[in-house]
């Protein structure tokens, strides 16, 4: 059947009478599509069920509090990794990115900076960090694993040698209210994460540059050859990531009240692990800001379930491990293809849609990128 | 008159096909479909982009499962887990894309199944040679086994695969497209080694979008017709353009659509150049090439694969870098011209190859099919995707793209309706010059109507097109043809000498 011809439902045909709108913005595609990765979200109520039954405390206020600002800095993070993870990329410094962010923001509080230029002057630090990553990327060719891992390596004895001591406290009361204190009741650490949340979420979903960091994850030659600024664009995510670290860090800062050296080790790799369990293959070109979120969440929520049950940390290592693998198979290994194929077998139901009417949108597009088909690629 | 094949389930038949039928989500690929294989005979399969030829091939070859059905080799039920099984069950595939390891030598790639089972042990280089000679040999080839794969060009690889699958005992080989890429001479050399092994004994399955082949090798042919099968047929008895009419169903049988047009260009203003090169180099594949394109101009550059036609189209587009000469844009010189600049002064490139240069494979129709051109499907730097889903639908109905939805990802379609899904996407990009780089390679007999019939549009609505071709038809159609050979430019023709000249032309092209 040829497109735009055939089967009109009344549906699509009053939707095409509505097109005089100004904004004319997919929001059912867009529904659509967060539906068919819905197994993120049931895999995050699966885990929030299992903490109620496991724990009394699970469920309370505070410890729900706890996971949110616990969340609010992973979910940063994992946003920034996201944008870099799409485009087939990784960004291995944002831990470290982090840790700086920290000790950069503490010690101009430290001399007496206001708020503001402290921030100020600690995202930009950080997005320029990124831009380095990025142009380490672009320019001299080496690929993002290495070169991050330089950056990273490096970093942390820059806040090492920056910090000089331990630790440095905060007291800035001013700033400590500003980040880490509460808006009508809510802590202003997840306010960011919701606000950061939204907008990549919007930007990744309905902007030329989110489309875009897609294509070229999914295939920069022929990103290249529609016109895409491939370079500009990937300079422009590792920047992003950055700056989310140092958001992040920031963030982080305010929590503790402190800056150091030491904190964020290995969140690079729990900012990973969000993305990637949230769908994003480190190949690139799938994925969203949103699942990422989601993602950091299940692993989250997890370790707090732990933690409530009181278990040691090494036993703790070896159940997110083993949850990050298996959430791994769920989203990205042959489960989808699986679940595909079953679909397929149910005969007729799902060939009813018309041109935007099928809801099964999402599932040939996990069979493409299936090891089958990549394997048929000389 | 025709009449259908019927089932001889004797002595010769190698493979059986019963009752197959397949499903995607949104599509049912195959229904029903029987075929039988039969010793020493080629069976084509024909039938429009996305009528589920490969997805046969498929399945026959264990890549995919079948819904139900049943399949027989030599008459015992099997089922394939894997490719590996087919293989085992004597049945090798021979896929569009190519499957010989490039850092392997020739030797290596024919024995590779021998090797890997440790027939040969210890492993000697001087047998596994020999053997791989004698194989090729029996190909009627003298290929030097010790280049390597990626060396060679895309006709010796298939000898290479063809000789793998003789190596492996195949008794059944499937060829998805093989001539797709292949210039004409390359062509013959692999029907000369597939008439070869019909008279050993091999029985084959081949695919095709070009008619006169199907004609010259097959011995009887299967029409798919939208994942049913429409008929098959002995080719002895089967009159010229019923195929066609078989593939397209009959209650649209359209004579004009079945012909390529070689009719010259209406009457048509050729105005200002538009695009000129002048010397340009890549100091590698492509000298000192000089053309002019003018407004409302069709330029063929003609010339068989390999001759440099794709270098030549990447640095006019500005893909490639250029060692010398200047190009020209709208009379004015451009220094560095890069694809995003090319598509600025509104000049697009359709790549030949669609999965690696063309498609963002996991995207979905339309977001592939505006990616060159977000400017104009956004307003305030928001996507505004109800415009860009209108555009799709109006562009692939005018191009009849098979697919269920244009929410569905771009890797999911068939070969043609890739190339289809490419062919909009600069469509809809608003150029003013478009290279054109094997327009219609892998699309079906109707398709290509109505993408010449675009470019006809396209260039009478005022635009320009260069069309890189190595299909003769396809060349003759242009108002000015430019022949390619080895990286530099030997010869130009007009229209009228095209048609009046054509062994001059045929000449150039060899
Ligand atoms: N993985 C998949 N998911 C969804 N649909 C698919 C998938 N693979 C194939 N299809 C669909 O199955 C149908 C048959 O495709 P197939 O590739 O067999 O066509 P074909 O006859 O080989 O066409 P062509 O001549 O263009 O190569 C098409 O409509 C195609 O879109
Ligand atoms: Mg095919």
């Amino acid at each position: 059947m040829a497109l735009g011809q055939d089967t009109r439902t009344p549906k699509s045909a009053r939707r095409a009478a509505n097109d005089g709108d100004t904004m004319s913005v997919d929001w059912r595609g867009f529904a659509r599509r967060l539906g068919a990765r819905s197994y993120i979200l049931l895999l995050l109520i699966l885990v929030m069920v299992i903490g109620g039954m496991l724990s009394p405390f699970f469920f309370t206020g505070r410890n729900i509090q706890n996971i949110l600002v616990t969340g609010s800095t992973v979910s940063v993070l994992a946003i920034g990794q996201f944008a870099v993870i799409v485009t087939a990329g990784i960004d291995l410094s944002v831990g470290a990115i982090l840790a700086l962010g920290t000790v950069v923001t503490a010690l101009l509080l430290e001399h007496g900076q206001s708020t503001l230029v402290t921030i100020v002057v600690c995202l930009a630090l950080s997005a320029i960090v990124g831009l380095l990553n990025g142009a380490l990327v672009v320019y001299a060719r080496i690929t993002p694993f290495i070169a991050t891992l330089g950056t990273m390596t490096l970093l942390t004895g820059v806040a090492y040698i920056v910090q000089s001591g331990t630790q440095i406290n905060i007291t800035d009361q001013g700033f400590l209210n500003a980040i880490a204190g509460d808006t009508f009741g809510v802590s202003n650490l997840i306010l960011i994460f919701l606000v950061v949340t939204i907008v990549s979420a919007l930007v990744a979903q309905f902007t030329p540059y989110g489309r875009q960091l897609y294509a070229i994850g999914g295939n920069a030659e022929a990103a290249r050859l529609s016109g895409i600024a491939v370079k500009r664009d990937l300079l422009l995510a590792y920047a992003f990531s950055g700056l989310m670290a140092g958001l992040a860090g920031v963030m982080l800062a305010a929590e503790l009240q402190q800056g150091s050296s030491l904190v964020g080790q290995g969140d690079e790799l729990t900012a990973i692990a969000a993305a990637v369990v949230g769908g994003a293959s480190l190949f690139g070109g799938t994925g969203s800001p949103l699942t990422s979120v989601a993602g950091g969440f299940v692993i989250g929520i997890i370790t707090n379930i732990m933690n409530l049950l009181g278990i040691a940390s090494q036993p703790q290592l070896i159940t997110q491990g083993l949850v990050i693998l298996i959430a791994l198979y769920l989203t990205s290994g042959d489960c989808p293809r699986l679940v595909a194929a079953i679909g397929a077998r149910i005969p007729h139901r799902r060939s009813a849609g018309g041109p935007d009417g099928a809801p099964s949108d999402d599932a040939p597009k996990s069979a493409a990128t299936g090891p089958v088909e990549r394997l048929r690629e000389p | 008159m025709s009449s259908p094949v019927t089932d001889t389930a004797g002595a010769g038949v190698v493979l059986e096909a019963i009752k197959i039928s397949k499903s995607y989500p949104g599509v049912r690929a195959l229904s029903n479909i029987d075929l039988s294989l039969q010793a020493g005979r080629i069976h084509a399969l024909v039938g429009l982009n996305g009528a589920g030829k490969s997805t046969l091939v498929k399945i026959l070859s264990g890549v995919e499962r079948p819904d139900s059905g049943e399949l027989r080799v030599r008459g015992t039920h099997v089922n394939f887990h894997g490719p590996r099984d087919a293989v085992a069950a004597g049945l090798v595939t021979i896929h569009q894309e190519l499957s010989v390891l490039p850092n392997l030598s020739v030797a290596e790639n024919v024995m590779l199944a021998a090797i890997a089972r440790s027939e040969i042990r210890p492993i000697s280089w001087t047998r596994i040679r020999a053997t791989a000679r004698s194989v090729l040999a029996r190909l009627g080839s003298d290929l030097d086994v010790r280049l390597k794969a990626r060396d060679l060009s895309v006709a010796q690889q298939q000898v290479v695969e063809l000789a793998k699958a003789l190596q492996g005992k195949a008794s059944a080989i499937l060829l998805d497209e093989p001539t797709a890429t292949l210039p004409q001479r390359d062509v013959d050399i692999l029907f000369t080694v597939m008439r070869r092994l019909r008279s050993q004994g091999t029985a084959m399955v081949y695919i095709s979008h070009r008619m006169e082949e199907i004609y010259e090798i097959a011995d009887s042919v299967s029409v798919l017709r939208d994942g049913h099968l429409a008929g098959t047929y002995a080719m002895a008895d089967l009159p010229a353009g019923r195929i066609v009419k078989e593939m397209i169903g009959t209650t649209e049988v359209d004579e004009a659509a079945t012909q390529v047009d070689t009719g010259p260009s209406q009457q048509r203003t050729i105005g200002e150049p538009v695009l000129e090169a002048a010397r340009v180099g890549d100091g590698k594949t492509i000298f000192d090439i000089s053309l002019t394109l003018h407004r409302g101009e069709m330029l063929a550059v003609a010339g068989l694969v390999g001759s440099g036609q794709g270098e030549l189209s990447k640095c006019l587009f500005g893909a490639r870098k250029i060692s010398g000469g200047t190009l020209r844009v709208n009379g004015r010189a451009i220094k560095r011209l890069t694809p995003r600049r090319a598509i600025r002064l509104g000049v697009g490139l359709l790549p030949a190859d669609r999965k690696y240069e063309g498609l963002i494979l996991g995207m979905s129709i339309r977001d592939n099919t505006t990616l060159a051109n977000h400017r104009r499907y956004s307003r305030f730097g928001i996507l505004q995707n109800r415009d860009e889903s209108r555009e799709t639908k109006r562009i692939t109905s005018e191009l009849r793209l098979k697919a269920y939805s244009i929410a569905q990802a771009a890797g999911t379609l068939s070969g043609g309706n890739q190339q289809k899904v490419v062919v909009a996407k600069w469509l809809v990009a608003q150029s003013r010059i478009l290279i054109f780089e094997e327009p219609t390679r892998g699309i079906d007999v109707h398709a290509k109507q109505e993408i010449y019939g675009l470019i006809h549009d396209f260039v009478a609505r005022g635009g320009s097109a260069i069309v890189l071709s190595s299909e003769l038809s396809e060349v003759m159609m242009c108002d000015r043809a430019i022949v390619l050979a080895k990286g530099r430019v030997v010869g130009e023709l007009g229209h009228e000498e095209m048609i009046s000249d054509r062994n001059r032309l045929l000449e150039m092209f060899a």
